[in-house]
């Protein structure tokens, strides 16, 4: 660091001094760009993640298995079609459109109504008529403008989805990076949900933990980050958190090991990163 | 200005490993969490092959597999090693190599074995020489290694110390290898006491008083065993000196019954009767009185110390039905307990001091039950197979040893500490009862 402050007061000694030293400068404003370039990463690099289809944190839960899958469905909906319907301008002008419409038919109305009083007291039988006229008048009118509202709707949909899918990167923060409609995600979470389980199951049968060797503690957690392929090859065995009883982390360690390869991912995954956190609290 | 220009690269530098950890950071974020938490295998399954024979074959017994057969056998007596059946084994170290650097551990991983024990028999005359050695076939690793030599008869001790190795790498405790077991079996509708080894092999008459003989006590040193014995009509305690085979008798009015050695001394607790009442006593190795435990006006019987002598349990009839209390001997603080079922009885305390195993007598059967010594946590370990009674543990709490007659005769079982692989541990002529574990003695 002491290098870095060094060469910021040099940068500024250069500018003091008159652009004596143009040399200086340059290396002060590289430096400058590097700064920047160096912030900017730290702002957007962990948004370059295009393997992030998945939902973070899922903890599978044996005992209420169906509940959770719900959940998850619900969860992976994105809400892109409600954005899409909220966003274009156009129909935003189409519904002043229709209320001006509205409004003036209901004058109409009115005046139709008062005419009647006036006019027409005996004759109800014709008043009921013309009602029922304006009525359809109405509704016609409404239907039409709502078709209309729709054809819009839809082809400001299709367009931004062509423009996600041209550009899906380059938009961090919006979800429509992931490019997929609310029923593929649901489909995803759910297979991934289903391979989640298949894991615990293989891991578990290959877990051999006996607590009496372990002792009485029986506060165990241990934390293991794998990175499985898409064969199923398990990589990168790395705890993420010790027990620190040297017996349980072995053996939770060896159940890993004896684990590979698990089952083939689900198509559409080139990798997945799984934390498996262990506690044997089902023991007695 | 070569120094300027060094500093620039280290600023360089310095950069981009902050890009990297940024990216790194990045990639830990993307983690899905699953929680395992249901070990299916309860047992370290270990892979014992075939042992190699450096002898040439003329010798007919074949000591390799005898030492392999005791070797897998005292494992079993550990409670969490298991050893996977030869079957499995697509590999054979007897035939090439059995150290670190000729053995493919993928070999035994594949299996699913976490350790791998390999041997080596020289028959030399009479005497046999054995190698023996632990290996952690995940982490590759040789754990450790033993060169046994003795009389071919001493097969079994060699082997066991083995055993004993393995138990004090993986628990810190030398297990139950060295210990002896006392039990009562019937000799012509008398019943005199045995004593064989921990699993029930070389059982030894100790006894001949041609009477009836109950409750065998170890002390701690496994010297001596305190005994009730009806030789001379009255229920009087007899005191054995393994050693010197001498008997000494503890014989007040009344009855003299049940007794238990206090933990690492030459002083035992006994229930006498000769104050009218069955109360529990502390008595000297020569049966001087040292004081009076109990004092209650129900029968107070089968006195059970605490491992560290600080507490006693008893079975007292002083609510009404017997169940099991805990005296603090300190504090005189006495508290109940059982409150399940209406008869408790013979309680014994668990060598790491936290459970204690007892005898639910039930309607139809009577049953073998463990509790934890604050009353929680009450188990039931036997069900629906005849009577089961006399419960005692293993020095090392993974085991229990109780009498059943889910045969038929009475006969002497094991089980896991959690009730598990219930077997017969010995088949002698008669019935057995009264099983109890020598402690292991520091010395061995």
């Amino acid at each position: 660091m002491n290098s870095l402050y060094s060469l910021i007061s040099r940068g500024f000694l250069a500018i003091n001094n008159g652009y004596k030293n143009k040399h200086n400068l340059f290396l002060y404003v590289i430096s400058l760009f590097l700064h920047i370039f160096f912030f900017l990463g730290l702002f957007f690099i962990q948004n370059f993640n295009s393997a992030k289809i998945f939902p973070q944190a899922i903890s599978v839960n044996l005992g209420s298995l169906v509940s959770n899958f719900k959940e998850e469905i619900n969860i992976s909906q994105p809400n892109s079609v409600k954005k899409s319907i909220n966003s274009p301008k156009l129909s935003k002008t189409n519904k002043i459109k229709t209320k001006a419409n509205l409004q003036k038919k209901q004058k109409q109305l009115k005046k139709l109504k008062s005419i009647k009083k006036k006019s027409y007291k005996s004759s109800n039988v014709a008043i009921n008529a013309k009602k029922k006229q304006v009525k359809k008048n109405k509704t016609d009118a409404l239907n039409n403008v709502l078709a209309r509202l729709k054809k819009q709707v839809e082809k400001n949909k299709s367009k931004k989805s062509s423009i996600a899918k041209t550009s899906s990167n380059a938009s961090p923060s919006a979800n429509t990076t992931y490019g997929y409609g609310s029923n593929k995600t649901g489909k995803i979470s759910h297979k991934i949900n289903l391979y989640n389980l298949k894991i615990i199951s293989q891991i578990n049968q290959n877990w051999a933990f006996n607590e009496r060797v372990a002792g009485t503690n029986k506060n165990l957690e241990a934390i293991i980050g794998i990175k499985i392929l898409k064969n199923g090859q398990i990589r990168n065995i790395q705890f993420e958190k010790n027990s620190g009883n040297k017996y349980f982390d072995n053996s939770v360690f060896k159940a890993v090991k004896k684990s590979n390869p698990l089952p083939e991912l689900p198509k559409g995954y080139p990798f997945y990163k799984v934390a498996l956190r262990f506690t044997p609290y089902g023991l007695k | 200005m070569i120094i300027f220009f060094k500093k620039k690269y280290y600023i360089i530098i310095i950069i981009n490993l902050f890009i990297l950890l940024s990216f790194s950071n990045a990639f830990c974020k993307d983690y899905t969490y699953i929680n395992i938490n249901n070990p299916f295998i309860k047992k370290i399954p270990v892979a014992i092959p075939d042992f190699k024979n450096r002898t040439s074959k003329e010798y007919k017994i074949d000591y390799g597999e005898k030492a392999r057969q005791i070797l897998v056998n005292g494992l079993s007596f550990t409670g969490y090693i298991k050893t996977i059946n030869k079957g499995a084994y697509i590999y054979m170290p007897s035939k090439t190599g059995i150290t670190k650097q000729e053995i493919n551990f993928k070999n035994w991983t594949i299996i699913g074995a976490e350790f791998l024990i390999t041997g080596v028999i020289t028959e030399i005359k009479d005497n046999i020489k054995i190698e023996l050695r632990l290996f952690d076939t995940f982490k590759e690793n040789f754990i450790l290694g033993k060169i046994y030599t003795g009389a071919k008869s001493d097969i079994r001790i060699m082997v066991h110390r083995f055993c004993s190795e393995i138990s004090y790498y993986l628990t810190g405790e030398k297990g139950i290898f060295n210990s002896k077991l006392v039990f009562i079996s019937t000799v012509k509708k008398n019943k005199e006491i045995f004593i064989s080894d921990f699993d029930g092999y070389n059982p030894k008459q100790i006894t001949h008083h041609k009477s009836i003989t109950l409750s065998p006590s170890w002390s701690s040193d496994g010297q001596f065993v305190a005994y009730t014995s009806y030789v001379k009509g009255n229920p009087d305690i007899y005191i054995q000196n393994l050693k010197k085979q001498k008997i000494s008798r503890i014989g007040f009015k009344g009855v003299n019954i049940t007794p238990d050695w206090v933990p690492n001394k030459l002083v035992l607790a006994a229930c006498l009767s000769y104050s009218g009442d069955h109360e529990i006593y502390l008595l000297t190795i020569k049966g001087k009185i040292i004081k009076r435990i109990t004092n209650n006006w129900g029968i107070d019987i089968s006195p059970e110390f605490s491992p560290d002598g600080k507490k006693i349990a008893f079975v007292s009839k002083r609510s009404g039905t017997p169940q099991i209390y805990i005296k603090d001997l300190d504090t005189n603080q006495v508290k109940r307990i059982t409150f399940n079922g209406n008869y408790n009885t013979s309680p014994a305390w668990s060598l790491d001091g936290n459970r204690l195993a007892y005898i639910g007598v039930g309607k139809a059967h009577n049953n073998i039950y463990v509790i934890g010594t604050d009353g929680s946590q009450c188990i039931q370990l036997t069900n629906n197979a005849g009577n089961n009674e006399d419960p005692a543990w293993s020095s090392d709490s993974n085991l229990i040893t109780f009498t059943s007659t889910r045969e038929g005769v009475s006969r002497i079982y094991v089980m896991t500490a959690s009730g598990d692989e219930q077997r017969c541990l010995l088949k002698l002529e008669g019935s057995q009862t009264d099983p109890e574990w020598s402690l292991v003695n520091a010395n061995n």
